[in-house]
């Protein structure tokens, strides 16, 4: 209650701060989102702002959709107190769709973003950093942040890529390695209120991941933070509701998915595997011991045994005996095993589409007729040869 | 002592003898009268499996396009996103090419099993939109061969494209003749280019018939809410 009362008096503060003119004019310095459209091709260190930019066979490239920035504001209260306001930069979420093909190194800014055969990409959604204001007088002051977010809406993808971190939920990651997919980070209210020698110091949690929707497929560890994550023939998949930081609860409501994966840990609860090896499942959900080792795979087979674990609560988990593997989940495990592009003629598993590497013959679409035409000849000539020893 | 006594081993019944090159002959003659079938036309046996596919391959593609919702404000970002979203053997869209008298639906993959089922997309280069190449590879002679004459394709012939995000529209700049292990050919450059791709000569597998399109036109879809 305290907490709250706290919070309440901080709220108060910063509103009277902005109800000031000479703040509310400070708020200037806005730069419009702008179109983009640039591109970079064998670049390096190239900065693009304004959305919709690209970048191919480049390393060190930030790009960003469009920015907003606004100046902070001081206002002089007579000569007891000074009041001051700060609301910093802000990307708008999901406005650009940058592109980085065959890139090392890319941080890209706004949601919507796509990853192609490249290296330690950084994507998120908008990230905005909001309001901060204090108060300061001679005895007494009261400072107070309010929310940091990062991630909005994502919907970034990534695909053959090493390396990136995803921020903002929906994105997707295929075939990729090393892939840490979040929702919205956010930082919310903190404030600071102090008299003399004494100060109240109070802080809302951090928060990472609270909409998830985020799917990996034939990719090979892979940090999937926010619930309601789906990893597909995976490697190495570890799945996670939202995390908070105050008080520390991982997990959440998890209702993760996982299908045709090896190693996958889950923590949130209502998560399921099916078709996989070596789950680990923690959380709050619905029992999913017998469930998973239950539940058929997509080709119809039982799925194999998951060294589930289920707990009652998130930070607590309690644990149960692991069933055993059958015969059939082993081979559900060797399919996993063996990503579908693996079995491709395109040489397009998840190492060497990463690498770039190429098959070894472009696509075969033809077929050698002259054996077929030398068959039919030595049939005829058999056959003749026959009834001519026949009549003889 | 008589002619009665026959000896094993040494001869076969004239009878037996008579139906075995009547079995041989018809094989051979059959066999000599398919390769000709496939040498004017296509395969007729696998043509049948093809169809079949192709139908299903339509009617999944259309509960697709129906259920397709996107977001992306740039053609290149819903490409992509379909992209990633989109595993192989699943339909892409129609590629239709007057020219050739193909209309088909565009499979996910080139590999073998892709390529039974119709026209296919090389999974490591790009979907259209994105400013890449897209690299197509389809059968000559077997499963309705599409690209069958590839060779009587010439400059300025239109090929489209059709996805759930947009339509896209080529024309055929020349073509090119390498062998089959010039992979260097899937490296994607720096703007958008379509590339045609089947094996050269016909029923062979030595070389690869390559025709080359330019993007020119690219309208995205816009579907009623």
């Amino acid at each position: 209650m305290k907490h709250h009362t706290l919070v309440s008096v901080a709220g108060a503060v910063a509103a009277l701060v902005f109800a000031t003119p000479a703040a509310a004019d400070s708020l200037l310095g806005t730069t419009p989102n702008g179109s983009g459209g640039n591109s970079a091709s064998n670049s390096i260190g190239t900065i693009q702002i304004g959305g919709g930019n690209s970048a191919s066979d480049s390393g060190g490239t930030v790009q960003v959709s469009g920015i907003t920035v606004t100046v902070p504001a001081v206002v002089t209260a007579g000569k007891t107190g000074t009041a001051k306001a700060r609301a910093s930069a802000s990307v708008p979420a999901n406005s650009a769709g940058n592109q980085a093909d065959h890139s090392v190194g890319t941080a890209q800014l706004g949601g919507g973003n796509a990853a192609h055969r490249s290296i330690g990409t950084v994507q998120t959604g908008g990230p905005s950093a909001q309001v901060g204001a204090a108060v300061l007088t001679p005895l007494a002051g009261a400072i107070v942040n309010v929310p940091v977010a990062i991630g909005g809406n994502g919907g970034n993808t990534a695909d053959h890529s090493v390396g990136t971190a995803q921020i903002g939920g929906s994105n997707s990651a295929s075939h990729s390695i090393g892939t840490v997919q979040s929702g919205p980070v956010s930082a919310l209210p903190a404030a600071a209120v102090w008299a003399g020698p004494l100060a109240l110091v109070f802080g809302l949690p951090v928060q990472i991941g609270s909409l998830g929707s985020n799917t990996a497929e034939n990719s090979i560890g892979t940090v999937q933070i926010a619930g309601g994550n789906a990893a597909t023939q995976s490697i190495g998949t570890v799945q996670s509701g939202g995390i908070v930081s105050s008080p520390v609860t991982v997990g959440g409501s998890g209702g993760n998915t996982t299908s045709g994966s090896v190693g996958t840990v889950q923590i949130g609860g209502g998560n399921t595997a099916t078709g996989s090896v070596g789950t680990v499942q923690v959380g709050n959900g619905p029992q999913t011991t017998g469930t998973t080792s239950g539940t058929p795979s997509t080709t119809g087979t039982p799925s194999t045994a998951t060294g589930s674990t289920a707990g009652a609560g998130g930070t607590s988990p309690s644990t149960t005996a692991p069933s055993s593997t059958s015969a059939t989940g082993v081979a559900g495990a060797h399919h996993t095993l063996s990503p579908k592009s693996a079995q491709t003629g395109g040489g397009k598993n998840a190492t060497s589409g990463v690498l770039g590497a190429l098959p070894k013959t472009l696509p075969f679409t033809g077929l050698a007729l002259l054996g077929f035409v030398l068959m039919g000849a030595a049939m005829i000539v058999l056959g003749g040869g026959a009834l001519a020893r026949a009549r003889t | 002592m008589n002619g009665f006594s026959p000896e094993p081993g040494r001869r076969q019944s004239p009878r037996l003898s008579r139906w075995l090159g009547i079995a041989a002959i018809s094989i051979g003659v059959a066999l000599l009268a398919w390769t000709a079938v496939v040498r004017f036309w296509h395969d007729p046996v696998t043509a049948v499996y093809a169809e079949v596919e192709q139908h299903r391959l339509a009617q999944a593609y259309d509960n697709r396009f129906a259920a397709y919702h996107s977001v992306a404000q740039t053609l290149g970002v819903a490409a992509a996103r379909y992209r990633t979203a989109t595993r192989e053997g699943e339909p892409l869209g129609w590629i239709t090419i007057h020219r050739l008298g193909l209309h088909a639906v565009l499979v996910d993959g080139t590999n073998e099993s892709d390529l039974t089922r119709g026209p296919g997309l090389y999974r490591g280069d790009f979907l259209p939109g994105e400013g890449h190449l897209v690299y197509i590879a389809g059968h000559r002679t077997t499963y309705s061969a599409p690209f069958a004459y590839i060779e009587r394709l010439r400059p300025g012939d239109v090929v489209v494209i059709s996805l759930p995000y947009g339509t896209f529209e080529y024309k055929i700049t020349g073509h090119k003749i390498v062998t089959a292990n010039d992979v260097a050919v899937l490296r994607t450059g720096r703007t958008e280019q379509l590339i045609l791709q089947s094996c050269h000569p016909r029923f062979s597998a030595t070389h690869r018939y390559l025709a080359y399109a330019r993007l020119v036109s690219a309208t995205a879809t816009h579907k009623p809410n």
